[in-house]
């Protein structure tokens, strides 16, 4: 399920490799920023959808803002004479980390809880064969 | 059995996909190839695009390098089919004697270019100090610069430079290949008027410096047409031969 994200991210990059597309200049340095913005908005859409909070409207409102804010502040960083755009980076990717950390923290707890349950599950299967087994044995010297 | 199927809220994956496909979208948008390299480095700070482009290989050049290669090749080719045949032998030879010819100053030369004005700072009085001068070097910086940005010729005030050429001082005046120049400094380079006026006007660059005590000791500009003339002095060699191997 986690997967599709990743799936959907890979189709829409080889659309835009099929179009050709490049973005030459100054705009281009601001679609990179913006890129690291998409990026944090998607990773904090999978960790809702993980803490059971996802709501539909927020995610895209979150996305679409934050691309507009993360490709403005750049812009009015170039029009003042100041990097503004690394404040969106270092903002950006502390808010990826953290997104990222709580992310592997749900993915470990479910990898755990799925080992425990087969492990369950093969003592389940190795206590009724050893049940079964008994049986037999009981059975085979009455034959 | 997929550890990963156990998200049991499922309305996010379809926005989220459709977001994240937005994303890759923008990310190739925003990828840096080779048609959008250069005109990215432009918005880079002066001194970080000036490491930039001394660290990154010019693919253009590489492969106008190899074209090279490949047309000089082919010229040999026939220039040694010429000579088999004799008859054509001195035509060929002679376009190829053009060209060394004018590839080492003793042929005029024309093409877009520009054009760069030295003078001493007008306004520095009697008694002028040492920057509102110019001097010998820094008459090599420029030249030097623009040979180093793609100039294919060069002349100072009607000299043209060689491979052989000197710029010094002698007291008061500059000596360029021994004979006296004197300001204003009219240096015409023929070459990409686009890349030598950049290079030369280039922050932290050779304007920059000369500009200092003065904005009007420099003046540059973009010449769709200049002319630099052929190289006057004595070609020749007295002490040096070249080896037969070399010759051959």
């Amino acid at each position: 399920m986690i997967l599709i994200p990743v799936f959907a991210l890979i189709i829409g990059a080889i659309i835009a490799k099929m179009l050709n597309l490049g973005v030459p200049g100054v705009l281009g340095t601001y679609l990179a920023i913006a890129c690291i913005a998409g990026l944090d908005t998607v990773l904090g859409g999978i960790r809702s959808a993980y803490e059971r909070k996802f709501q539909t409207d927020i995610f895209v409102t979150g996305f679409v803002a934050n691309v507009f804010i993360a490709f403005f502040i750049a812009w009015l960083g170039d029009k003042i004479g100041t990097n503004l755009y690394t404040v969106v980076a270092l903002v950006m990717g502390m808010r990826i980390f953290s997104n990222l950390s709580v992310i592997r923290r749900y993915l470990l707890q479910e990898f755990k809880d799925a080992m425990t349950k087969r492990q369950e599950r093969a003592a389940e299967r190795a206590a009724e064969l050893s049940e079964t087994g008994q049986t037999i044995s009981t059975e085979v010297p009455e034959v | 059995m997929n550890p990963f199927v156990k998200i049991h809220n499922e309305k996010w994956v379809v926005p989220v996909s459709a977001l994240s496909a937005v994303l890759g979208f923008m990310m190739v948008a925003a990828w840096l190839t080779d048609q959008t390299r250069n005109s990215r480095y432009a918005t880079l700070a002066p001194d970080q695009r000036r490491r930039e482009f001394e660290n990154t290989v010019d693919i253009e050049k590489y492969v106008q390098l190899q074209s090279e290669v490949d047309r000089l090749r082919k010229r040999t080719t026939s220039l040694e089919k010429a000579l088999s045949e004799n008859g054509k032998g001195s035509a060929a030879l002679n376009t190829q004697l053009q060209d060394y010819k004018a590839y080492a100053g003793l042929t005029e030369l024309e093409g877009e270019g520009v054009q760069v004005t030295l003078r001493d700072n007008p306004t520095a009085g009697p008694m002028p100090a040492e920057p509102d001068l110019i001097h010998d070097f820094d008459l090599l910086k420029v030249t030097n610069e623009l040979f180093s940005a793609g100039a294919e010729g060069i002349s100072i005030n009607g000299q043209r430079l060689t491979t052989n050429s000197s710029i010094r001082c002698a007291g008061p005046t500059i000596l360029v290949d021994g004979v006296k120049v004197a300001a204003p400094f009219i240096i015409s380079a023929v070459g990409d008027s686009k890349v030598l006026y950049s290079a030369f006007t280039m922050a932290g660059g050779v304007m920059s410096e000369l500009v200092q005590s003065s904005p009007e000791m420099v003046k540059i500009e973009k010449v769709r047409k200049v002319k630099v003339p052929a190289f006057l002095g004595a070609t020749g060699f007295k002490k040096g031969t070249v080896p037969k191997a070399a010759a051959q």
